[in-house]
């Protein structure tokens, strides 16, 4: 009994160590096959073995520890000796921004700018191997279409088991970038966890799956309703959602299988948008900001714990339509500009609902 | 060896070099390596647990001690009456007074932290490493993890070139 609880706990041990090299939040096997894809092929090429940094620390536990630095720290460590060296070309976690690749504002013009951005990014995902991405961000408010590789960036960067992508663009020039949606419809798609576009178009694709996605927040992107609409189709893991200025948008349906929808927050800045339908069950915190008036539907029995609504005539309408949704209701903001409301015992109610 | 104490679960930890622990079954599942064996009905004798000595094993069993956020074990973590806010500023300081160790330990702590599935230990005794090398320069860095430079001079050269960037 006692060499089997050995053999257990040895055995349980190494599933433990499995996990624990993954990144926080990763799967086990995204870590796994970039260490068996990558990692060993490195170790043979250099021919000996590596020593890795501490005393006895073992290589995942290393890797682990390394993928949780930033990333200007991870390329500069790699400097210190074979080991890094090793580590580095395995460091998951990409973030593509003005900080980062160390470029000064002041000193060359947006053109510049643009070139220097354009030549660090390249030069870094030339010298790592395909390996698997675990989180990418690429930040960059100088955007040019002419000079910037994006897309080769993606089809280097975007690889399955992705979990994470921020993709913050410039509009300057008018013109959306038009995000390679393509590459999300496939593996990298199903582990997608967190989607963060700003300034990008929607392309209509083959059929989006985004079975992990939990968290969604786009910005100033140029999509429809419709194509949010199969953007959500398949999401069934999303837990907060956040629309900022998608202006295209005209009925913003929620539907009822994002069971695990909590969060909600609407910002509108065009003229289109007409309604907000809300069908998913258990949405209790939502914000909605407009220079107009929206109509909203929610679903019968649903309960706010946060409610913010700014817009002409916010106040009139909630009293009118919304009170039975208050009342579990612990922070409730509303914001309406030049409203007057004369039905004393309706505001007093919602002032009973706030107390 | 599973016992009752005070209507309490108990479980037998055995380090390599004899030493038995008898503690909660609350603080042990802190522990998802030692979770998964409680709930799999493989934890009803001691359970050993090689690779991690009794010096080691007993911070560990400290600091799950701690950590559990149930009313059984010892510390703040067990009153009811402290304030979230107030809980998480004292295990913060804790946490600080417990990582003040030299670096052995720490990195014994870091394996054991692995071995087990502590993710709370395991951030914890990684940041003073992650700090290191985000604050230092190579030398340092080398100096405080007890790396050799093993690069060729050209390798160097070549290493240092590609990540320039990162220097700039």
């Amino acid at each position: 009994m006692g060499q089997l609880m050995l053999n257990r706990v040895i055995s349980m041990q190494r599933e433990s160590r499995r996990l624990q090299i993954q990144p926080h939040n990763g799967t086990a096997d995204s870590m796994v096959d970039r260490k068996d894809s990558t990692c060993k092929q490195d170790h043979c090429s250099q021919g000996g073995e590596i020593q890795y940094p501490g005393p006895h620390l073992p290589e995942d536990i290393w890797c682990h520890i390394y993928s949780l630095l930033p990333m200007r720290d991870a390329a500069r460590a790699a400097c210190v000796s074979h080991a890094f060296k090793r580590t580095w070309r395995c460091y998951p976690n990409l973030a593509f921004n003005m900080i980062t690749l160390g470029i000064d504002i002041e000193s060359c013009g947006e053109d510049g700018i643009a070139r220097n951005f354009t030549n660090k990014v390249d030069h870094i995902l030339k010298n790592r191997p395909c390996i698997a991405t675990k989180t990418l961000e690429i930040v960059f408010r100088y955007y040019n279409a002419k000079v910037c590789n994006i897309d080769s960036w993606f089809q280097a960067a975007v690889t399955p088991g992705i979990e994470e992508l921020t993709i913050e663009l410039s509009s300057k020039s008018g013109r959306y970038y038009n995000f390679p949606w393509s590459l999300l419809a496939n593996e990298s798609g199903n582990s997608i966890r967190y989607l963060n576009l700003a300034r990008c178009a929607f392309s209509p694709t083959d059929e989006l799956c985004f079975k992990s996605l939990s968290r969604l927040e786009l910005s100033d992107v140029a999509i429809t309703g419709d194509q949010l609409g199969s953007i959500l189709h398949n999401s069934f893991a999303l837990q907060r959602m956040q629309l900022k200025f998608c202006n295209k948008i005209i009925c913003l349906k929620i539907p009822f299988h994002l069971q695990q929808l909590r969060y909600l927050d609407v910002f509108d800045g065009g003229s289109l948008l007409r309604v907000i339908e809300v069908e998913a069950p258990n949405l209790s915190n939502f914000q909605f900001m407009g220079h107009r008036k929206v109509h909203l539907s929610f679903g019968v029995g649903l309960q706010f714990k946060k409610f913010d609504l700014y817009f002409p005539g916010a106040i009139s309408y909630v009293c009118a339509d919304f009170l039975s949704s208050l009342r579990y209701v612990e922070d409730l903001s509303l914001g309406s500009r030049c409203e007057v409301y004369a039905k004393s015992l309706v505001i007093f109610e919602l002032l009973i609902l706030i107390v | 060896m599973a016992t009752r104490e005070a209507g309490k679960k108990m479980i037998m930890l055995k380090s390599p070099d004899g030493m038995e622990f008898e503690v909660e079954e609350a603080v042990a599942m802190e522990s998802q390596t030692i979770r998964k064996m409680i709930e799999d009905d493989c934890a009803d004798t001691a359970i050993l647990i090689p690779n991690i000595n009794s010096k080691i094993l007993s911070r560990v069993i400290e600091y799950c001690n701690k950590h559990v956020p149930t009313t059984g074990a010892t510390g703040a973590a067990a009153s009811d009456t402290v304030a979230p806010a107030a809980l998480a500023e004292d295990l913060k300081i804790w946490d600080a007074e417990f990582i003040k160790v030299n670096r052995a330990t720490r990195f014994n702590l870091i394996q054991a932290a692995s071995y087990l599935n502590i993710k709370g230990l395991l951030d914890l005794t990684s940041q003073t490493t992650i700090d290191t090398i985000s604050d230092n320069s190579l030398e340092e860095i080398r100096s405080f993890l007890s790396t050799k430079n093993d690069y060729l001079p050209e390798e160097e050269q070549t290493i240092r070139r590609e990540n320039q960037w990162a220097f700039q």
